[in-house]
């Protein structure tokens, strides 16, 4: 079953804004950021890029717009944690709360003003391709997903391989060695959340434009938070977290199906959770970047 | 650095750096102080909110008026904020006691449903004198939150894992069990609803005042207050808390506080729950608990102390209930309530933040 | 400490409660009006956001105030926790009538009706007591039959013989609905497999959608959804593979006419203006009043998605089936807990 192509698409539809948002949250932990607001930014993205996309009739730009608002919200994290500073947990949580409530508002006034409804993201699958299987199946994939996929390659290399990777995780590790070679950590930190925030707001993005079509009060449902736990899960490597993502939504679709074998559909719900503390027994742990949730002043 | 060193830097008093903000001491000026933030929070808060009904086309001037009087229009509206403050300042100790000890303790929420179901579950199906199983019922609800969390004890300690993620997935593998059972052998047989039998009325808490569980509570986290403060116990998880590296230097010592410390923070989570089961609601059903275990992380960050916790606590018990009166009174949309609860909330963090940082910040004391 | 403590917090309470009093000294006293007074409580948030059955109470809740002019407070995402002490505001309040929603509002029901003689208190939603007082009335769908209208519907219009119902969680009136559909697809095309599957609760879209999806490619091409703002998502994942969808409660197809095959209404407005009638009349019977397949309505089916004699055929089924020629015994289909 868990070969089957139907399986893996449905469990990448599922993943690919988990895989998206937690991309974000590994660039925010790694400039040394607790980005706990995840939730609540993932929840603005997917209202407005849902929004857009029934308002421009056109669901890239739904994309597009739920980036661009997941960049803003970002930034208004960054001013809350990092200019001024808060606390990062505090904040993040109350964040949340006010996301929920500002989404379900705007929402519910642009009710009726726009369709709660966008279109399929999907390519069709062309001609000379439908013979193949394995090409059917390529087509298949979700956008979103390849776009995921682009975007851990290339994130990846940036911190891991390149100048600016290096001072946002040095910023992450150590503040006095990072100021001390000269870098200037809360405008650092301040990039690194707009990322993170950008990359927050794509993945709420691809759950309801690219996922679901619609939005619905409150639709993330702790999402954000899942996808924070996949990070820690992956121990802050790129590659790792994307497996975690992807482990997290075989989970989900395993225990979906699974209703059909009898018994209370609740506890086969509980897979994908049980399943990832399991694999996170196996492997065991690592040491995240030192400076996460420390606050920051400038003195 | 001294991280390696073998002696803890210690503060009595003073919080780790996790997420802390600094370490305030408590006296009568700043007390004043914090109360005059609180305020103007609460008051740019609501003016903030009055602002989005008039832009909705509803009166603001009714709304405040439903949101004063649900918060404090009658002695009914007290009781009701006491009774919400009370798992919120419960979920908040449970947070604070590991949290002390650098282990962030994600799952209360869990803890929560799991007491209550535990909780539930006792004084639905036994019959013993009342007297005998009230206390076996919440000593349960004890022991299964505790029961929850030491999976996330051990795999932190034996294999490293993140608590992080482990105690949110508990939280929601707890959520679908206790949906699995609300629909399933533990529903009330007949029901049209997923929820599970009222608890008999002899087996729920008394009133003194306000039910028992209020006041079980208070001692609870008094007692955790004087025990954080003044034993050993309190001191070693300072210990933990300030130089973990050092702490695992030393050994065995580390071992049983922690362990202490994260079953008793599972175990108030679960008696949270059935506190709030045997005292408030008597039945498990969908949508019986709010986001408690959450909040009560807020609370405690707010609060940063138990007792501070207690008041940080009532004030967003305050803000719920009373902006549940005002929806119900002004229909107004609900969404406005989960504003109106967070923004004076962010506003008064941003405030007590600057504020505290220039006044009062030593030097080093941010780490 | 403590003593200043309590000083100042008590003088914060003063405070507070100088201007709450100050408040309703300012507060107009309400006019003496015709306009009845009346609350509608709702669980769920934004109630009329998704079509279903929070939309047909909104619905109604809305012709109350713009039919029969009364002045309706409605009360909107209020917890379980606090669904009692909400109602109870509105009895001491003074509102005439209170409407629950729900049926898990029934517990709130049962305590808050007798303690206010003067208002009555309404529960639009399946039940199968009263509260121990006069001051009531419930008004409730007979999902069975509900369950076999959709059953009918789906169990002809189906190609590849099999049917699915996805809901939010196992309750009663979900099993009594899986029960019709079994019953009226078997009496129509004893060949047609119906299968359910549940998404785990009334709000998550991206579950909901998920188990449809399987529903699908275990090859049901009909769906019947009925999983509250969830549907959103079983309706989505209908359209995407190109199956039909029978709509819940009131009529979905402006939201995908290309995917919607038809509605089974439950015809909620019907209960409203029993309601209203009643209290018109000033003599309220503390009874529970249950409308059964006459106050439910199959909206016109979709010809673009089904030829005409097909549709034709199910009309006729539905027509035998009201008129009692078809009949369709009740049988209890058990739902695996």
């Amino acid at each position: 079953m868990m070969l089957d192509p139907e399986f893996i698409i449905s469990a990448l539809r599922v993943a690919t804004p988990l895989i998206i948002v937690a991309l974000g949250v590994l660039v925010a932990e790694l400039a040394g950021i607790l980005f706990l607001c995840v939730e609540g930014v993932m929840l603005c993205g997917a209202l407005f890029g849902m929004l857009g996309a029934a308002y421009f009739g056109d669901p890239w730009i739904g994309v597009a717009c739920g980036l661009a608002v997941g960049i803003s919200a970002g930034l208004l994290c960054a001013a809350l944690f990092v200019w001024v500073p808060a606390d990062q947990v505090v904040i993040g949580l109350a964040f949340n709360i006010a996301a929920l409530g500002l989404t379900s508002f705007v929402f519910r006034i642009m009710t009726g003003v726009v369709k709660n409804s966008s279109i399929s993201m999907a390519w069709p699958v062309p001609e000379w391709a439908a013979d193949h299987p394995v090409l059917v199946f390529l087509f298949q994939v979700p956008p979103l997903a390849w776009v995921a996929a682009g975007l851990f390659i290339i994130a990846a290399y940036l911190l891991f391989r390149s100048a600016p990777g290096l001072m946002l995780r040095s910023v992450g590790q150590s503040v006095e060695a990072a100021t001390s070679a000269g870098l200037d950590v809360l405008r650092v930190r301040t990039v690194a959340m707009a990322i993170a925030g950008g990359l927050a707001g794509l993945g709420g993005a691809a759950l309801t434009v690219g996922w679901v079509h619609s939005f619905s009060a409150n639709i993330t449902a702790g999402r954000g938070f899942i996808a924070l736990a996949v990070v820690y899960f992956g121990r802050w490597y790129p590659g790792w977290t994307f497996l975690g993502g992807l482990l997290f939504g075989v989970g989900e679709v395993l225990g979906l199906n699974a209703q059909v074998l009898g018994g209370n559909s609740h506890l086969y719900l509980m897979v994908p959770y049980i399943l990832t503390i399991i694999v996170l027994g196996m492997t065991g742990g690592g040491r995240g970047p030192r400076e996460v949730a420390r606050p920051y002043e400038r003195d | 650095m001294q991280a390696w060193t073998v002696v803890p830097r210690l503060r009595v008093g003073a919080i780790p750096p996790w997420g802390a903000m600094t370490a305030m001491r408590i006296d009568g000026f700043q007390f004043l102080c914090n109360l005059g933030v609180i305020l103007v929070s609460l008051l740019l808060g609501t003016l903030l909110v009055a602002g989005l009904v008039e832009w909705v086309g509803g009166n603001a001037g009714t709304a405040l008026l439903a949101l004063g009087r649900g918060m404090v229009g009658s002695r009914q509206a007290i009781v009701e904020i006491i009774i919400e403050a009370t798992p919120l300042a419960l979920c908040a100790l449970a947070f604070l006691i590991p949290f002390k000890a650098g282990f962030f303790n994600i799952g209360a929420q869990g803890h929560l449903q799991l007491g209550a179901l535990t909780a539930v579950f006792i004084t639905t199906t036994m019959s013993l004198p009342a007297l005998l199983l009230i206390p076996v019922a919440l000593l349960a609800s004890a022991l299964a939150g505790a029961a929850l969390i030491a999976p996330a004890y051990l795999l932190k300690t034996r294999r490293g894992s993140s608590e992080v993620v482990t105690t949110v997935m508990l939280d929601f593998v707890a959520l679908e069990f206790t949906y699995a059972m609300i629909t399933g052998p533990l529903q009330a047989p007949g029901s049209f609803f997923a929820e599970s039998n009222l608890i008999p009325e002899q087996y729920r808490l008394p009133v003194l005042g306000v039910h028992v569980g209020v006041h079980l509570a208070i001692i609870l986290i008094v007692l955790a207050s004087w025990v954080l403060r003044s034993t050993v116990f309190g001191f070693r998880l300072e210990a933990l808390g300030g130089n973990p590296r050092a702490s695992e230097a030393l050994g065995m010592h580390t071992g049983p506080t922690l362990m202490k410390a994260v079953l008793l923070a599972g175990a108030i989570g679960g008696i949270a729950g059935g506190i709030q089961v045997m005292g408030v609601i008597f039945q498990v059903a969908e949508g019986w608990a709010k986001d408690w275990g959450f909040l009560g992380i807020l609370v405690a960050l707010m609060g940063r102390t138990p007792i501070g916790a207690i008041f940080a606590a009532l004030l967003l018990a305050g803000l719920e209930i009373g902006g549940r009166h005002m929806q119900a009174l002004t229909g107004l949309p609900s969404s406005l309530v989960y504003l109106l609860q967070s923004v004076p909330v962010l506003i008064l963090l941003v405030l007590s933040s600057t504020r505290s940082f220039r006044k009062f910040s030593t030097p080093g004391a941010s780490r | 400490m403590f003593d200043f403590l309590k000083k100042s917090r008590h003088q914060v309470m003063m405070a507070a409660a100088g201007l709450a009093v100050a408040g309703s000294l300012i507060a107009t006293p309400s006019a003496a009006q015709d306009k009845i007074k009346a609350a509608v409580i709702f669980g769920v948030n934004n109630p009329g956001s998704v079509n279903g059955w929070d939309r047909g109470h909104f619905h109604g809740a809305q012709k109350l105030i713009k039919e029969y002019g009364w002045d309706v407070d409605i009360a909107e995402g209020v917890p379980f926790p606090q669904m009692e002490r909400t109602a109870e505001r509105y009895g001491e309040a003074g509102y005439q009538v209170v409407i629950f929603t729900s049926s898990g509002q029934i517990r709130a029901w049962n305590a808050v009706a007798p303690k206010y003689p003067k208002t009555v208190f309404a529960m639009l939603s399946t039940t199968d007591s009263l509260p121990k007082s006069d001051n009531v009335v419930a008004y409730a769908p007979d999902f069975f039959s509900y369950g076999v209208l959709n059953g009918l519907v789906a169990g002809q219009a189906t190609d590849s013989k099999k049917i699915g119902f996805v809901a939010g969680l196992a309750v009663k009136a979900v099993e009594d609905m899986w029960s019709g559909i079994v019953e009226g697809a078997k009496a129509v095309a004893p060949d047609v497999e119906p299968s359910y599957a549940f998404s785990g609760n009334w709000t998550d879209v991206p579950r909901a959608r998920e188990v449809t999806d399987l529903q699908i490619r275990r090859g049901a091409d009909v769906i019947i959804g009925n999983a509250g703002d969830g549907t959103l998502g079983i309706l989505d994942a209908a359209k995407t593979s190109k199956a039909k969808f029978v709509g819940y409660a009131t009529d979905w197809s402006a939201d995908e006419p290309g995917t919607v095959l038809s509605s089974v209404l439950l015809g909620m407005d019907g209960w409203y203006d029993a309601l209203a009638k009643e209290v018109a009349s000033g003599k309220v019977e503390p009874k529970i009043n249950i409308f059964g397949v006459d106050s439910f309505t199959v909206v016109p089916l979709n010809e673009k998605l089904l030829s005409a004699d097909r549709i034709a055929k199910i009309d006729d089924s539905i027509r035998r089936y009201r008129s009692g020629e078809l009949k369709i015994p009740v049988v209890r289909h058990e739902v695996k807990k």
